[in-house]
């Protein structure tokens, strides 16, 4: 198809779906798994070891240091696989996946290292891991005790906070009329200063285009209900916009 | 346009041979390959041939480190089966069915010059002390982990599986009882002398006058643990093969030297991470641009706010 050639040089994106029920059957029976994990977590955590996992000294790990280690890791490398596909094999179409990767790899890295700590004999000594001079970097363990806990939290959580920041803004801020103050106020601290050439700035640009282009009034606190009255598609429901905008996201149309 | 896999691995190729080839090539040896025997280095000698496997060091061992019965069974008293984490030594009958001489055999930590598990140890809480060449467990640095278990090639430290603040049993040679003057307990119970105490130097000199005075006696003629591991401080003097009495074939290059040289090269100055990094980070520049022009441009066409 014509139009699929003239994707191909472009990066795809995908787009923000907001509104879907998030309590659901399948989300409650997740629940309910993760409070027994926790119940067998609280015995372990009295008992010891031995009784719950069932390793002994001819099994000092067992099947869970592995899979901590393992499994999880190699799910969580999804976020860097796709990146380095998308970014540096520039397979554009991948693009459009980086979001979703970068949370899938950030609730698997911190899964494993909530693991970890289970798994560990002595979790309140891991306090030594914020030492470096205590660290034995002989060790494959501490190496990967050490990359995964700096991984996931300072790229992965930074890369994940756009989406949370995002919705903040635009949909549920109450911190908004305090940002903008504070910001005309540097601004305009910066302007008497010395003015800024008439180049183009990509900052503003993205200010006006974003905020005409939601129909967002200045000032206001945003809701989706509110906003999608306002925006130009003038639908009915909220959730006849995130249909919509949900269509739009899988068929690819955004461009249109 | 778009940039090949060709292409990518060439440039990093071509950038980071030959760093690889320079680090590798102009470092000095690690520390690992050049273990330095520590210099009151204190150990065991058992001779196999002596032992006739009372084990009164078992319980003398039990005695000195105030550990309580093992009644874990059936509640009765009974010697353990194997070491754990209420027992450092003990003594094993090796006793093949052809009819072959059999053996005992005293298993305790063997103090290797370059511990394995002192390498794996994520944040030091096993360490050798450089005087007496003693490997130590410290409790308040220990996560837990069980890499020590893994890693020892003797099998050696064992985990305490029940209980909420678990600790790993490793023979300490009864320091406490070195400070003291006295022996460690097992050697000092000993009624043949089968197992003795004392400087590694001394010992090894023992081992080897005793393989002198008996040339038929000993397997190989051989001292276990003179080179073995790249040295070990416990000895062993045996008529029957080693690795039946659990002592594997090792050679003379220590457990963590053997891994240690091509991981540490890998990492050394973070050299070759770095090369990759960079050359990742080139791309990435390039793939970069116009980009975000881009997205504004779609922003614009669909009133949609478009992601990074």
């Amino acid at each position: 198809m014509n139009s699929e050639a003239k994707n191909d040089s472009r990066w795809e994106r995908a787009v923000p779906v907001y509104g879907f029920p998030v309590v659901t059957r399948a989300f409650l029976v997740l629940v309910a798994l993760t409070l027994l994990a926790l119940l067998l977590t609280g015995y372990r955590e009295l008992a010891g070891l031995g009784p719950v996992s069932g390793m002994n000294d001819a099994f000092g790990w067992g099947i869970w240091k592995t899979f901590n280690v393992m499994v999880l890791t190699a799910l969580g490398s999804g976020a860097f696989a796709v990146g380095i596909a998308a970014w540096v094999f520039r397979r554009k179409k991948l693009h459009a996946l980086m979001r979703m990767a970068l949370l899938t790899s950030f609730l698997a890295y911190a899964c494993g290292l909530m693991l970890l700590g289970i798994d560990a004999g002595k979790p309140w000594n891991f306090y030594w891991i914020v030492f470096p001079w205590k660290w034995n970097m002989h060790s494959p363990l501490a190496e990967v005790a050490i990359c995964m806990s700096i991984y996931a939290m300072i790229p992965l959580a930074v890369e994940n906070l756009p989406p949370v920041l995002e919705r903040l803004w635009y949909f549920d801020s109450r911190l908004r009329p305090g940002v903008e103050k504070a910001e005309r106020r540097i601004l305009a601290h910066r302007r008497v200063g010395r003015p800024r050439p008439g180049r183009y700035s990509a900052h503003r640009h993205h200010r006006r285009t974003v905020r005409s282009g939601y129909g967002i009034e200045r000032g206001r606190t945003p809701r989706l209900s509110q906003s999608h009255k306002r925006s130009s598609d003038g639908t009915g429901s909220a959730r006849n916009f995130v249909f919509r905008v949900a269509t739009e996201a899988v068929l690819g149309l955004v461009e249109t | 346009m778009a940039i090949t896999r060709r292409e990518l691995i060439t440039t990093i190729a071509k950038a980071g041979v030959p760093a690889a080839v320079a680090v590798t090539v102009g470092t000095e040896p690690l520390h690992a390959e050049t273990t330095a025997i520590p210099s009151a280095a204190v150990g065991l000698l058992y001779d196999a041939t002596i032992c006739i496997g009372c084990k009164a060091c078992v319980s003398a061992c039990a005695e000195a480190n105030n550990t309580p019965p093992d009644t874990r069974g059936d509640g009765m008293h009974q010697s353990p089966s194997d070491l754990n984490d209420l027992t450092r030594n003990i003594i094993k009958l090796y006793k093949p069915e052809d009819g072959s001489p059999a053996s005992f055999v005293k298993r305790q930590c063997m103090h290797c010059l370059d511990p394995a598990c002192a390498a794996g140890c994520p944040f030091q809480a096993l360490h050798k002390d450089p005087e007496s060449g003693i490997v130590y467990w410290t409790e308040n640095k220990c996560i837990g982990c069980r890499y020590c278990t893994i890693t020892c090639p003797y099998h050696v430290p064992r985990f305490q599986w029940v209980g909420y603040n678990p600790r790993v049993t490793k023979c300490e040679l009864c320091s406490h009882r070195l400070e003291k003057g006295l022996k460690p307990g097992c050697t000092s119970v000993c009624p043949t002398g089968a197992v003795i105490f004392g400087p590694r130097t001394v010992l090894l000199m023992e081992a080897k006058r005793r393989i002198k005075e008996n040339p038929d006696r000993y397997f190989e003629n051989k001292v276990y643990g003179e080179t073995d591991n790249g040295g070990t401080q416990s000895l062993y003097l045996s008529h029957v093969p080693f690795e039946k009495l659990g002592l594997p074939e090792l050679g003379e290059e220590s457990v963590p030297a053997r891994t240690l040289r091509w991981q540490r090269r890998f990492y050394q100055y973070f050299a070759l991470p770095a090369v990759l990094y960079v050359g990742l980070v080139q791309v990435i520049r390039k793939s970069l641009k116009g980009h975000e022009q881009e997205a504004h441009d779609r922003e614009k066409q669909t009133g949609l706010r478009a992601q990074l």
